[in-house]
């Protein structure tokens, strides 16, 4: 028991300091922040109870509606990003040549990161659609980005692209999961091809998209590269996100305590819809 | 014989389609290299129109200006130094949680499996502080933080796959008088190489591509990564895309290649069982 | 049960570090007061060895001996990193025991967020760029009285007073910002107008028409094949349309940003004419029938995309766009002039000019990096080599007396001087925005762009906007 104990945390150690460190530790600072009016700069940090908390929920029209912007948000991006990793994991698992040359084309986009890509996308909207809308002569291709539903659409044209290689490696990973067997004695039992799909495959996806919806859903809840580059929150603030709220409110507004009183209360909604999240699908999952 | 015919009209079929979004979703990575080669007068132009001359002094100028060779030793001691230790101490970690039934271990993990939606710039000011009191304001402190914000990615994918493998070799190795440390090392991680294959690109892909720590902690002189000397390209008021472009094509390169070369094990990875997190 | 008292104590034991964190003054000022005692106790060995090596003076730069000291010099303009970093190692040369590391942040990033992360850590530079009063405000712990300095006597006074809190002096006049309508000479020439007489809101509205009209009957079409409308407007960016746009409006409300930034309420008497203004600029547009889709515009596309290549004759920019026009087209330089910006009935003829950008000197920095930081600035400012690389090599136009022989290079510099020197120049007054002010009325004015809100609204938003966040 006793030696048990001590490989526990003696295994333990090495990650628990480093996040403790990086995320524990600054995570239970900011708690105590939000109670107090900090301003992040000076060493002054006066504890004002909850007065933050009240602001926020009671004066503070753009925080909610960011919160239920990036609700919407994220439920959409969740929709297409899954959507899409299946269709595109159904397409090269079929068995022709160079499949496995289109996978590490469609997982390219998580290759290349950071804030740069927000840039390039930009050039897209306002030249290539622009250039297709009039030499098409469709008018909804121009201006993108101009409108709250051009960036929005822009967001999750972004966002599809660079999310979807990952998620379609995790379903390929089921697909190639399922037993032959169990699709051929379907096959012999006079099942269609849409019926195996959708009594045996995508049953069988179900964990696949258990963690593939999770990610999808934490990535874009903690969305913030993007939404700076491309849109800026623009037009008129009704692309900013909730990171760019938070982040606005502390650095731009220089009220620490209040963000951090956002982040709180961000965290406590996300959690509880994670985890409903994860205990639902959980349950339906098929045992292998 | 039939069958044989739709079963091939399917997969041409499948080829077109696949064919189609490869087209779309390389395009960007397209536009980017095909601009690289231009000039900056070309860019604003019209990024879509062909270079009038394939000229590389873009990539000459790029590549002196970003000390290339410097700035990309700098990327892989981080990169590769905080991939290691993740690969190394995250399965030890996700091993004992996922064996350890207790209540203790169950909520360190759902801990871990939380701090995913944490965003960073919801704690970066907090902790700054505490690097900065640390003394962590250096090369190893960036390190050991990468580190504590890839453990709870890293650890929840371990974890689903360890709680997958069956504990009779780690029985039978007990019985032979394993400790568990030798068990560790001899039996479970050479188990994990899938696994750990499709960790690395993970934290590799970010490690690799990170502006906003690295700026705040090691932006002097002489340990500058890639991703902070691109930077420079691209001020306020002028943004020098013929050069911010190459510099783009530069950084990638070495993910790319790295990509290609452990893909194997990545698809492997995850089909053993990154799904069942 | 047991697991739980031990998550409950491992929880405690977190909080109770983070609130040790969280509640302890910044790291900062006790090390900094820790080497500061060390640095007096090796000073007067600095005072004996100060014998002014002569042969080292130069313009009006006045050598002297320093400690060893290295230091961090914080400032935002990527674009001038290089520039600045070739005369830290002028300067070395002559101070070989200091040494100065040039951080340049901004690509992306907010340069006052890095900033207030670096002083969280502790790790605070020495010699820091801010942008004006609210600034000052912010970072207002940190400021070092630099009254004595030598440079301090070569500043014009009207300058000095925006540098100067409580008396003291605090910050160095770093160079004068300025910006007007850019107009290319050469198209508007072509259409028979000398933009030298466009000097009220009427006038530039005429021509304005005159070049539209131009365009559309496809005279211009052999000499300028890209142009397509008048205007660039980027009203996606807000530091176009709030930072300087309202500036030019609110600058003739208030006579300096100290004065803004006392305000408590805004009156916002020109707010017709600002309207006006930005009807104007909307008018003659490239989407002047659809004006929401002029608010995904940005500034590179309307700069870069548009002024530089020739495809529009006119923008609302400022001295900052040299480098870019010439990275893309070296002759267009010669092509630049400067319209003021017409406030119909208020003010038609003025450019906005005034001091943008400054540098102080960290207080919580040890004697040793503060000496060399303030001789640094001198030599940077006074000496015959900082004055050629502040004028011929940053284009910067610098508010002091002493730079007679070195005329700033820099066509927006040069052309707006000419309106300082006949008086048609609105004050700065943005750097005494409320915080967050920016964001909130940039948005306001975009929706009014959009058609989403009528003036009147945007108007009283911003007003009750500053009094909240003031």
């Amino acid at each position: 028991m006793k030696q048990s104990k001590l490989v526990f945390w003696g295994f333990q150690t090495p990650c628990l300091i480093a996040f403790s460190l990086a995320i524990l530790l600054p995570m239970a600072m900011g708690i105590y922040y939000s109670f107090t009016d900090w301003n992040g700069i000076g060493s002054s940090a006066v504890p004002n109870g909850l007065s933050n908390y009240i602001t926020i929920f009671t004066n503070d029209r753009q925080f909610a509606y960011s919160f239920r912007y990036t609700l919407v948000f994220s439920l959409a991006a969740v929709l297409l990003v899954n959507l899409l990793a299946l269709g595109l994991a159904l397409l090269v698992t079929q068995k022709f040549r160079g499949s496995n040359a289109f996978r590490s084309i469609f997982f390219l986009p998580n290759l290349i990161g950071g804030i740069l890509v927000g840039f390039i996308w930009q050039f897209i909207f306002s030249d290539v659609f622009d250039g297709l809308g009039t030499l098409l002569k469709i008018p909804w291709l121009c201006n993108w980005l101009s409108t709250p539903q051009t960036a929005t659409a822009g967001l999750l044209i972004v966002v599809v692209w660079q999310m979807s290689g990952y998620m379609m490696l995790i379903c390929i990973a089921q697909i190639q999961n399922i037993p032959d067997s169990l699709l051929e004695a379907a096959s012999i039992d006079g099942a269609t091809r849409f019926q195996r799909f959708w009594h045996i495959k995508l049953p069988m996806l179900t964990p696949a998209f258990t963690v593939g919806i999770f990610l999808t859903l934490a990535n874009c809840f903690k969305l913030y590269d993007q939404n700076l580059t491309l849109t800026q929150g623009g037009p008129y603030n009704s692309s900013e996100m909730l990171t760019m709220n938070i982040y606005n409110t502390a650095f731009s507004m220089n009220k620490f305590g209040q963000a951090q009183a956002k982040g709180v209360v961000y965290l406590v909604v996300v959690a509880v819809i994670t985890l409903t999240q994860l205990f639902f699908f959980k349950r339906r999952e098929v045992e292998l | 014989m039939q069958k044989r015919n739709s079963l091939s009209r399917q997969r041409a079929l499948a080829l077109t389609a696949c064919i189609i979004l490869a087209a779309i979703f390389l395009f960007p990575a397209f536009l980017l290299a095909l601009n690289s080669f231009k000039t900056l007068k070309e860019i604003y132009k019209s990024v879509l129109l062909l270079p009038k001359s394939l000229n590389l002094s873009n990539y000459l100028q790029a590549f002196q200006k970003l000390d290339y060779l410097a700035s990309i030793k700098n990327s892989l001691l981080i990169t590769v130094g905080v991939t290691a230790c993740a690969t190394l101490f995250c399965p030890m970690a996700a091993w004992v949680l996922a064996r350890s039934k207790t209540r203790k271990s169950r909520f360190l993990f759902a801990l871990f499996s939380l701090s995913i939606l944490v965003p960073f710039q919801c704690v970066m000011l907090p902790l700054l502080r505490v690097m900065g009191s640390l003394h962590m304001m250096n090369r190893i402190g960036l390190m050991t933080i990468n580190l504590g914000f890839l453990c709870p990615m890293s650890i929840l994918l371990y974890h689903g796959f360890i709680k997958n493998i069956p504990t009779d070799l780690e029985e039978a190795a007990a019985i032979d008088g394993c400790g568990p440390v030798r068990t560790f090392f001899l039996i479970v991680l050479p188990l994990l190489k899938g696994i750990g294959a499709t960790v690395a690109i993970l934290c590799v892909m970010s490690l690799w591509n990170d502006f906003l720590l690295p700026s705040l902690t090691i932006n002097k002189a002489g340990l500058q990564t890639l991703p902070l000397k691109t930077y420079l390209f691209f001020g306020a008021y002028s943004k020098k895309w013929n050069l911010g472009t190459a510099a783009l094509v530069l950084a990638v390169i070495p993910v790319v290649t790295f990509y290609a070369f452990c893909q194997k094990y990545i698809i492997k990875g995850v089909t053993e069982g990154a799904v069942k997190g | 049960m047991r697991y739980q008292k031990q998550i409950c104590m491992l929880l405690a034991l977190i909080f109770a570090v983070a609130f040790t964190f969280g509640c302890s003054p910044a790291p900062a000022a006790d090390t900094a007061a820790a080497t500061a005692s060390s640095g007096t106790e090796t000073a007067p060995v600095a005072t004996a060895a100060a014998t002014a090596d002569e042969s080292k003076n130069s313009g009006d730069y006045v050598y002297q001996d320093l400690q060893d000291a290295e230091l961090t010099f914080y400032q935002y303009s990527v674009e001038n990193a290089e520039i600045i970093q070739s005369a830290i190692d002028q300067y070395e040369t002559i101070h070989p025991n200091v040494k100065i590391n040039l951080e340049s942040v901004g690509g992306g990033t907010d340069w006052r967020t890095s900033l207030k992360a670096k002083i969280s850590s502790g790790d605070e530079p020495t010699l820091i760029a801010l942008e004006g009063v609210s600034d000052f405000d912010t970072f207002s712990d940190m400021l070092e009285d630099v009254s004595d300095q030598p440079w301090v006597s070569h500043v014009y006074d009207s300058v000095l007073k925006e540098c100067t809190i409580d008396s003291k002096v605090v910050a160095l006049p770093a160079c004068i910002v300025c910006y007007g309508l850019l107009y290319n000479k050469g198209i508007f020439t072509a259409c028979g107008i000398d933009g030298e007489t466009l000097r009220t809101y009427d006038a530039i509205d005429a021509a304005f028409a005159t070049v539209q009209e131009a365009i559309d009957s496809g005279k211009l079409k052999d000499q300028y094949p890209d142009l397509e409308t008048v205007v660039s407007l980027p009203a996606a960016e807000k530091w176009v349309l709030v930072l300087h746009g309202a500036n030019a409006a609110l600058g003739l409300e208030f006579s300096n940003g100290f004065d803004a930034y006392n305000a408590k309420t805004l009156d916002f008497t020109t707010a017709g004419a600002f309207k006006d203004y930005i009807d104007l600029m909307v008018k003659y547009s490239a989407d002047a029938d659809n004006p929401s889709a002029l608010n995904a515009v940005d500034y590179d596309s309307a700069m870069g995309g548009s002024f530089c290549i020739q495809k529009t004759a006119a923008i609302q920019m400022g001295q900052w766009v040299q480098p870019i026009v010439a990275g893309v087209d070296e002759t267009m330089l010669d092509q630049i002039g400067v319209l003021p910006i017409p406030l119909k009935g208020v003010d038609e003829d003025n450019v906005c000019y005034g001091v943008g950008e400054y540098f102080v000197v960290n207080r919580h920095s040890t004697d040793a990096q503060k000496a060399a930081a303030k001789d640094f600035l001198n030599w940077f400012y006074l000496s015959n080599e900082g004055k050629s690389v502040q004028s011929n090599d940053l284009g910067f136009n610098v508010p002091m007396d002493c730079y007679g022989d070195y005329p700033v290079d820099n066509v927006v510099s040069q052309a707006c001087n000419a309106y300082a020197q006949s008086g048609n120049i609105t004050p700065l007054v943005f750097g005494g925005y409320p915080d967050g002010w920016q964001d909130s009325f940039g948005a306001g004015i975009q929706s009014y762009i959009a058609g989403e809100k009528d003036w009147d609204t945007v108007i009283q938003e911003a007003k009750d906007s500053w009094a909240q966040l003031r």
